[in-house]
């Protein structure tokens, strides 16, 4: 208990810091949100002037960082100076959709890694096995925007939607119309994020089953002609499942990122296109958000994992 | 016993030899020559010793004899016929004939697994596909390795070097073997433990009709303990030396 508390603390400091960072960077870059709007013929010299001291974007550095701290405080977490809105109203609607996203291809991607990496590993070098071996590899060499593109493609030539996370007359819908047409719209953008982490999670549950099927222990259970089921879930997978579960903390992070990326290209409503777009624009506390809500979600992956090992340590039990 | 069954070979091997890959199966390309064409033969109710270096083969080697472990090319032998190594339920019967005490008993037990569980997980392997009549009299086998029976509710991999090597011994003898290959047993204990665990596998030996195969690096304790001793050197049988009193079978 008093290892999760410090677990806590450790990773709010951690964002403390980060946040301080990202305020650091944002102000060794030439600029402000309002260096782009000196181009707009609408804007003159004076209004941006007042502008940039109605957000307070003259005072200094560490003013400007209270002031957003006070912000998340109160729970509006920064303001945005594009959409002129708290961050959250912004962010949690947006959240939600990368969250779906990325939580649907992670429960795809480790399914088809689980099934394919023990199968593979349990009759390695048999057809499975091999076939797996080479889609993979395949699957690895194709950048992550074409199969973006690929995924565009076959919707277009389907009849399932792309872009948004609904459809226009989703309102008038009815309840089981409404589930039907989230998952037509989730069904593309699911399945090219869960391919793109597909390569690298195969390959570790069929290293980790490999390496497991060669511990000293399990050769002693075939010896005693304990095979089968019996064999690989009582002996192999838990002693592969340290490893993967580990793995799985780390995925759900590179997957969340890999949405980011992806959400722009499918056109999916989620953090990835805002996050681009504060980028481009310096809109600051949006960008915050966006870095450190990936890092928490990391870190929480981190953490489950490391808890999951606590779990099922055989060596609790004593 | 003498004459006739007692001189024919229980295990064999001919002319095996295995290639391993430098770290692991899959990475790397050089190769590593742990069975470089042995042969040899294991007689009914002898105790082998296989002595060698570290790295001459002495684990694959045991590995293969155990059927766990299939070589590159060669032939393993169990009572005079060839094993037929794509025979998956032939196999598993045949395993169970022939028993390897693992060279490090703390990897060689689950890291999940009671003392108990250890044991009964072979058991009732056996048992379900063998006769269902043989129950295991649990008090008899822990006290044929000198092993309390207060140890049983312990996870396995929490007791101590000596009775982690009684636990992995009396898991090799549930299936009641023919043979049983110790792939160093009594290294890595204190002499007087060496010297306790020795006499118990010769009376296991005796008592059970065993056929035997020592792995040790220490040739004293072969030629102390062996019938006959076979030396190993990279991957190759290079000397054989026999006791005294070898022709008899062992009379004490
Ligand atoms: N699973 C494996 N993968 C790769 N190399 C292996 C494997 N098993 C054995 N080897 C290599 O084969 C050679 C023979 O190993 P082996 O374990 O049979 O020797 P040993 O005589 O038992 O040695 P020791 O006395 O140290 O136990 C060594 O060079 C070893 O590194
Ligand atoms: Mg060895």
């Amino acid at each position: 208990m008093s290892r999760l508390v410090g677990r806590l603390a450790q990773g709010a400091l951690l964002l403390v810091v980060l946040s301080m960072l990202v305020f650091v960077f944002a102000e060794l870059a030439p600029g402000d949100f309002f260096t782009g709007a000196v181009l707009d013929p609408r804007m003159s010299e004076e209004l941006i002037e007042t502008l940039r001291l109605q957000y307070g974007l003259e005072q200094p550095l560490h003013i400007r960082y209270l002031r957003w701290a006070s912000s998340v405080a109160r729970g509006e977490g920064g303001f945005s100076i594009a959409y002129r809105r708290p961050v959250v109203d912004l962010f949690l609607p947006r959240a939600a959709h990368t969250l779906m996203l990325a939580g649907a291809s992670m429960l795809l991607a480790w399914i088809i890694a689980l099934v394919l990496g023990i199968a593979g590993a349990y009759r390695a070098g048999g057809w499975l096995d091999r076939s797996t071996l080479i889609a993979v590899a395949a699957l690895l060499a194709i950048p992550e925007l074409l199969l973006a593109l690929l995924g565009i493609l076959v919707a277009v030539n389907t009849r399932l939607p792309l872009g948004g996370a609904t459809s226009l007359d989703y309102a008038s819908l009815s309840l089981g119309a409404r589930l039907i047409d989230r998952i037509e719209h989730l069904v593309i953008p699911v399945t090219v994020l869960a391919l793109t982490s597909l390569p690298v999670l195969v390959r570790h549950v069929r290293t980790s089953v490999l390496e497991a099927l060669d511990a000293p222990f399990v050769r002693a259970a075939r010896g005693h002609g304990i095979s089968g089921r019996r064999l690989m879930l009582a002996y192999v997978l838990p002693a592969a499942a340290n490893p993967l579960i580990t793995l799985f903390g780390i995925s759900f992070g590179g997957l969340l990122s890999g949405s980011l990326v992806i959400e722009g290209a499918m056109g999916w409503p989620g953090l990835g296109p805002l996050v681009l777009e504060s980028m481009t624009n310096q809109d600051l506390h949006v960008l915050l958000a966006g870095i450190l809500g990936v890092c928490a979600f990391l870190w929480v992956g981190n953490l489950i994992a490391d808890g999951l090992l606590v779990l099922i340590d055989p060596r609790s039990g004593d | 016993m003498s004459g006739g069954p007692a001189d024919r070979a229980v295990l064999s091997a001919a002319n095996i030899s295995m290639r391993y890959r430098r770290g692991g199966k899959l990475s790397g390309s050089e190769q590593i020559q742990a069975l470089d064409g042995m042969s040899l033969e294991v007689r009914s109710g002898e105790i082998l010793a296989l002595v060698g270096p570290s790295g001459s083969g002495k684990s694959t080697l045991a590995r293969c004899l155990a059927f766990l472990e299939r070589p590159d090319s060669g032939e393993v032998g169990f009572q005079g016929e060839a094993v037929p190594w794509e025979d998956v339920l032939a196999m598993r019967g045949l395993r169970r004939r022939v028993q390897l005490v693992f060279q490090d008993p703390a990897r060689a037990v689950s890291p999940r697994f009671t003392t108990e569980q250890v044991l009964r997980e072979p058991q009732q392997a056996w048992q379900q596909r063998a006769s269902p009549q043989r129950a295991l009299d649990w008090a008899q086998l822990l006290a044929e390795v000198e092993l309390d029976p207060k140890v049983l509710p312990m996870r396995a991999r929490s007791l101590s070097g000596g009775q982690l090597q009684r636990l992995v011994l009396a898991r090799a003898l549930v299936t009641e073997p023919d043979a049983l290959l110790l792939d160093e047993t009594f290294s890595g204990l204190d002499l007087s433990l060496q010297a306790k665990l020795a006499n118990l596998v010769l009376g296991l030996v005796e008592s059970r009709g065993l056929t035997c195969v020592l792995i040790t690096h220490n040739s004293a304790l072969a030629e102390q303990l062996a019938d006959r001793s076979l030396v190993l050197s990279q991957g190759r049988v290079v000397d054989e030396r026999s006791a005294p009193d070898a022709s008899t079978g062992g009379t004490s």
